[in-house]
């Protein structure tokens, strides 16, 4: 019997990385292509040897890059906050308060996520232009914020019910206000499905690329990475190089991130699978 | 410490009345004690004193100051509640700790009064650990502590011990009427077990669908139940109720049971019946004495059951079947070191009972 458990253990183990494996392929290329001159990218059959060369990451110092990915970091980052802070509130509200209508207004918020954004794109680069808020940081974080904040709703209520009322009724005796009660009581136990929400949040405004595309001008002052990298065009087409030296930075953030917050993104991603 | 006053509060949950027009007057340094079964609106009259629920109807005073507008911050009471009793991410001393807080003490003396509170209910060794590292009972523990670190006006206890094991349940009775004893603070204690409330209560009052049923002293509350609700509830085993036809032959008032069994009723008891046809008879378990022979007064039953508890025996009678063919039962208590056995044919003495009206289920106090 060993000897079988221990088939089946290197089989599962083998299958694991396996599957790890073929997800990693992509990121890869990705950081192979960026460290390989343009002759190596272009050839017909892909070199695993080559010569190393940095000269893509130095172009991309060069250019506008780097600001570029600071739009995306300040806009990414004071969007989710934006979106989890009101999410919270208002999932709080939701679900400790009679509110007339709860039942409509959850659907309400939640059916501003059926439509595919793209299908608003061309009356909000109207609005926009009309409110001036084109190529603007603040255009941007309250587009993502409102995108965002219908799914914090949702998810943060979900992790707020889950919190029992005695806890703030007895803040409440105790000679706290309501509003002392939530900071002191319902955020510390809400902290793994704030967490959650923040990383869901966070990666829908990081990739955003539609609305980053249309409602910037090229070269503006609120362009974010990703139609940066995809504008990357040199003179002879694209410099794959360059999008691929830019793909790889636009990915450390974000894994940094959630990598920080893992162990709530765990909890998050299976919240409703497990009860406690 | 004060004393507490509702005056015909009531409350309503959508459509649902859990409160109506209740009156319940709580003397200063009483450990008052709120009993009935699920529903009854014990834990709601809890929440409306505390402030957490808004009155449809009535006043709230303590020491005849109004609190029906004061928000729960304002009144000074603690709330002991029956589960999520303490903060999951905060150590015992900081749940502890926890009501003082708000009052800007100064740090030290918050210090002081955790650690006083806590020699007192031997829980020093608990202070830094997390509700999650504490058992049940001292959990329970440290949440008592938490009420009374904060020397409130009242306490309120919302079944603070039913979720514990029957023997620590029986230690925390004793610990919790002690302590109240010792602080001199008012306290309303909810419960649905009769024998806490008997157990622990200056006065208790009993409710039933947000109503009061009777309030009074355990002994009273036992002896003299208001009505067929409170002698059903009251004891263990609770009154035999069965309802009876009185007739009067011979100077004697007979209660007739069910078919020919008629058994002869305290006179003083009955007389007060007697203007009545029918009326219910409650009886409790120890009033019924068992006879191996035939005597005066008795009646012939059929032992149907015994539960040997010891201290004491319980033995379930069997009158017959009544009119819809169901068997009658009685509940008696005897002295253990008398002999009974299944299926044996018993007579049965009565020695004292009560008689509630037939169709109000109120005691019958006068003629």
């Amino acid at each position: 019997m060993p000897t079988r458990r221990n088939f089946s253990y290197y089989l599962s183990r083998f299958s694991i990385l396996l599957v790890v494996l073929i997800y990693l392929i992509p990121i890869y290329w990705i950081i192979v292509t960026s460290l390989k001159y343009g002759s190596d990218i272009s050839a017909p059959f892909p070199k695993f040897f080559f010569k190393i060369t940095f000269e893509n990451y130095q172009k991309l110092f060069a250019s506008k890059y780097f600001s570029q990915l600071l739009n995306s970091i300040i806009i990414g980052f004071t969007s989710t906050i934006l979106a989890v802070g009101i999410g919270t509130l208002s999932a709080y509200a939701f679900s400790r308060f009679k509110i007339a209508g709860e039942d409509d207004l959850l659907f309400f918020i939640l059916s501003t996520r059926m439509l595919p954004p793209i299908v608003v794109v061309i009356p909000i680069y109207l609005m926009y232009t009309v409110l001036k808020l084109r190529d603007t940081h603040f255009g941007l974080i309250l587009l993502y914020t409102t995108f965002n904040l219908s799914f914090a709703v949702w998810l943060m209520k979900g992790f707020i019910d889950e919190i029992p009322k005695e806890y703030e009724d007895a803040a409440l005796v105790d000679g706290y206000t309501r509003f002392q009660a939530f900071i002191k009581v319902v955020l510390p136990q809400a902290s793994t499905g704030i967490a959650a929400t923040a990383v869901f949040c966070l990666i829908t405004a990081w990739n955003e690329f539609a609305f980053a595309l249309v409602l910037t001008e090229v070269g503006g002052k609120a362009v974010t990475a990703p139609p940066s990298i995809v504008s990357a065009t040199g003179k002879t087409g694209y410099d794959w190089g360059k999008v691929a030296a830019g793909t790889f930075i636009f990915l450390v953030p974000v894994a940094i991130f959630t990598f920080l917050v893992r162990k709530h993104l765990l909890r998050g991603v299976t919240f409703g699978a497990i009860k406690k | 410490m004060a004393s507490v006053r509702l005056e015909s509060i009531t409350k309503c949950f959508d459509d649902k009345v859990a409160l109506s027009q209740l009156d319940l007057e709580i003397e200063d340094q009483e450990f008052f004690v709120l009993l009935g079964h699920t529903g009854a609106g014990k834990t709601t009259t809890l929440r409306c004193i505390a402030g957490l629920e808004k009155l449809d109807q009535g006043d709230i005073y303590f020491d005849n100051q109004p609190m029906t507008e004061l928000d729960p911050a304002s009144r000074d009471v603690a709330f002991v509640f029956q589960s999520h009793i303490l903060y999951p991410h905060l150590t015992a001393f900081e749940n502890m700790a926890f009501p003082l807080w708000p009052r800007k003490l100064p740090e030290i003396e918050v210090k002081r009064r955790v650690q006083d509170v806590a020699e007192m209910l031997h829980i020093e060794h608990l202070l830094w650990r997390k509700p999650a590292q504490l058992s049940g009972g001292e959990t329970q523990r440290v949440g008592l502590g938490r009420a009374m670190v904060r020397r409130p006006r009242v306490f309120l206890m919302d079944e603070p011990i039913s979720n514990l094991d029957a023997k620590l349940r029986a230690e925390m009775r004793t610990e919790i009427k002690w302590r109240q004893k010792q602080l001199g603070i008012t306290t309303l204690y909810v419960t649905h077990d009769q024998i806490e409330a008997m157990s622990m209560a200056d006065r208790v009052a009993i409710l039933d669908q947000g109503k009061i049923m009777q309030i009074g002293t355990p002994i009273e509350v036992y002896n003299q139940p208001a009505n067929i609700f409170v002698a059903g509830f009251i004891g263990n085993p609770s009154m035999n109720l069965m309802t009876c036809r009185l007739s009067e032959s011979n100077g004697e008032i007979y209660g007739q049971l069910i078919g020919h069994l008629q058994v002869a009723l305290p006179e003083t008891i009955a007389r007060k019946g007697i203007a009545r046809e029918e009326v219910w008879l409650g009886i409790h378990p120890e009033n019924l004495v068992i006879h191996p022979q035939e005597e005066d007064n008795t009646i012939v039953v059929e032992v149907h059951n015994y539960e040997a508890l010891g201290a004491e025996t319980i033995v379930d009678v069997n009158l017959g079947l009544d009119e819809t063919d169901q068997r009658v039962t009685m509940k008696c208590r005897i002295p253990p070191d008398q002999q009974v056995r299944v299926g044996q044919t018993v007579w049965l003495e009565l020695q004292a009972c009560s008689i509630f009206d037939r169709d109000t289920g109120q005691a019958i106090k006068s003629v």
